[in-house]
């Protein structure tokens, strides 16, 4: 008896947890509002295209690479030194200083253009 | 039914805590494949730590469930969260972050810290599951278990922490140092500050006294300023012996084979491990840390049956021997048939004892001797406890009592295999799985 509740008990739980795990997958994603102008399709790239896993948004700390807080606030960009002025940005992202991987083919230049305008907002 | 019911709420809850916390606080996501990686993580993790509450002997979390199934669902809940943690890069990957996550050399130390602690995973549930096949001895198998646990725990954490995407969400990372806290703060107390609590109030033994072959029962009286151990008849207790003379120090659990209305704590043991051919040299002073009890393998807490059939092979006579001294010492009337199976007439344990308590009316005990390998002189049943001599105990009506089983896992099966083939259903077959392991 205890044996068999015991089974039903590991499957219950077990069911419930993946219910929870996978309701709150698609509701993460469809609860986001569609990516409508530039700086929100660049917000989108940045977690698409994996900027995400190399660089803080919120800090200017090193992840793998340097934070991107208020990045347009600073003198230079923390990388190549370079005034941080959009064609500076868009030059790290084609042929990119240190150890960067070049977003050359990754991006195109419309999107490389929303990603900049989302970076101006952070 | 309902005390069991709030706890097992209480868990899914806190399993699914971290999830429904970071679904709800929003965060850009990538996919829903890379979203469910994120989310098997974030509730592996939290099973992973519930692990250390389950194992930890805690009380209030044990007693409507019993230890003994209380240990299997951490062994299910194991399974589940390794799985969960072992989908977790493999989603994250199919679902944008690519293979180089799961085969790139090039890779943060946070990412490889979280590998780390998947491989240790891996090998402490495989080290549980096969222990038995890979020669484990109990003792290395725990002691490697206390270390694997906790260092997952910590590795899993850090890598959350320096590299998960919801960790950057201040609720979740109060809620992740809280998990983190408890969880080891639990280990802490269940393996060092209680285990030095009880050394330092230990009981004294107060009789050694062989009763078969093989078997011993120790005597235990409880150190002066505490009560008697408060316990059912058919618990069992966690028992470390200080013996000194170079015997070991081991904890080890027990059936407690005397009865609650008695003064003092028993419990008969086989010598059957290198551990137990020890216990024939235990002495009278000896003292021994004692934790219990546990277990809901008794009869007190079903008063409204009464016609009991108690079905014991070896050792497992401890528990049904507690149940029975404590119907003889509180003159209850039940009617109990004992089915008692062993290898030879001088491996039967209580034979005495039992078979005056089948001459008195307080139970009303029927006994039945069934021995394996009897000598030519034995007159009683030869052969095993099968359907045969279970319908015949029993009668027409076996649907309508209630068995007690308890023994080697061979005669448990057998026995319980006989009882489905006589129409027993599981809710009137009590038993009690005693290795945490099997």
């Amino acid at each position: 008896m205890r044996r068999t509740r015991l089974r039903h008990t590991t499957a219950v739980v077990t069911a419930v947890v993946l219910a929870a795990i996978g309701a709150a997958a698609v509701f993460r994603v469809s609860a986001v509002a569609p990516a409508v102008t530039p700086s929100q399709k660049g917000a989108r790239l940045y977690v698409d295209k994996g900027c995400v896993q190399c660089h803080f948004l919120r800090k200017r700390e090193f992840r793998v690479g340097p934070g991107l807080e208020g990045l347009f606030d600073r003198e230079t960009l923390p990388a190549s030194g370079r005034p941080a002025t959009a064609e500076n940005v868009r030059s790290q992202l084609v042929q990119p200083y240190d150890q960067m991987p070049s977003f050359a083919d990754r991006l195109t230049e419309v999107q490389r253009d929303h990603l900049i305008a989302f970076l101006k907002t952070l | 039914m309902i005390p069991g019911l709030v706890r097992i709420v209480a868990y899914v809850l806190l399993a699914v805590g971290p999830v429904v916390l970071a679904a709800l606080l929003g965060l850009m996501p990538r996919s829903v494949v890379y979203e469910l990686g994120r989310f098997c993580a974030l509730a592996g993790f939290a099973l992973l730590a519930l692990q250390f509450l389950l194992a930890a002997r805690i009380r209030w979390i044990e007693r409507p469930f019993g230890f003994d199934i209380l240990i299997r669902f951490h062994r299910h809940m194991a399974i589940l969260a390794t799985a969960l943690i072992v989908a977790h890069p493999l989603l994250l990957a199919a679902g944008g972050a690519g293979t180089d996550l799961l085969l790139g050399l090039d890779q943060p130390w946070a990412v490889w810290l979280g590998k780390a602690a998947l491989v240790l995973l891996l090998l402490n549930v495989l080290l549980s599951v096969f222990q038995r096949r890979v020669a484990l001895d109990f003792e290395h198998w725990r002691l490697l278990h206390d270390i694997l646990g906790p260092l997952v725990l910590v590795g899993a954490a850090v890598h959350a922490w320096a590299w998960g995407q919801d960790l950057r969400l201040f609720p979740l990372q109060v809620t992740w140092i809280i998990v983190t806290a408890v969880a080891l703060g639990t280990y802490v107390v269940h393996r060092f500050v209680r285990p030095w609590w009880l050394a330092g109030r230990p009981y004294r033994v107060s009789a050694v006294r062989p009763e078969a072959d093989g078997v011993w029962t120790i005597e235990f009286t409880p150190p002066e300023g505490l009560p008697p151990l408060d316990y059912l008849p058919g618990q069992f207790h966690f028992v470390t012996f200080f013996r000194g003379r170079e015997l070991p120090v081991e904890e080890h659990h027990w059936t407690i084979s005397s009865s609650p209305t008695t003064d003092h704590l028993a419990s008969t043991i086989k010598a059957v491990g290198d551990f137990t051919s020890t216990i024939g040299e235990t002495r009278v002073g000896d003292t021994a840390a004692v934790h219990g009890p546990f277990g809901r393998y008794s009869y007190v807490l079903h008063p409204e049956e009464r016609d009991l059939v108690f079905v014991a092979g070896g050792i497992g006579i401890t528990p049904l021997m507690s149940m029975l001294r404590h119907m003889r010492d509180t003159r209850d009337e039940r009617s109990v048939r004992l089915v008692y199976a062993n290898r030879t007439e001088s491996s039967i344990v209580f034979r005495g004892e039992i078979d005056e308590m089948a001459t008195g009316e307080h139970p009303r005990l029927r006994v039945t001797h069934v021995l394996s390998r009897p000598g030519d002189e034995w007159t009683g049943r030869r052969g095993h406890v099968d359907t045969s001599l279970l319908r015949e105990i029993c009668g027409n009506q076996p649907e309508s009592e209630v068995f007690y089983v308890c023994g080697p896992t061979p005669l448990r099966s057998a026995v319980i295999a006989s009882l489905h083939e006589l129409g027993v259903p599981d809710s009137r077959i009590r038993i009690e799985i005693f290795s945490f392991l099997d």
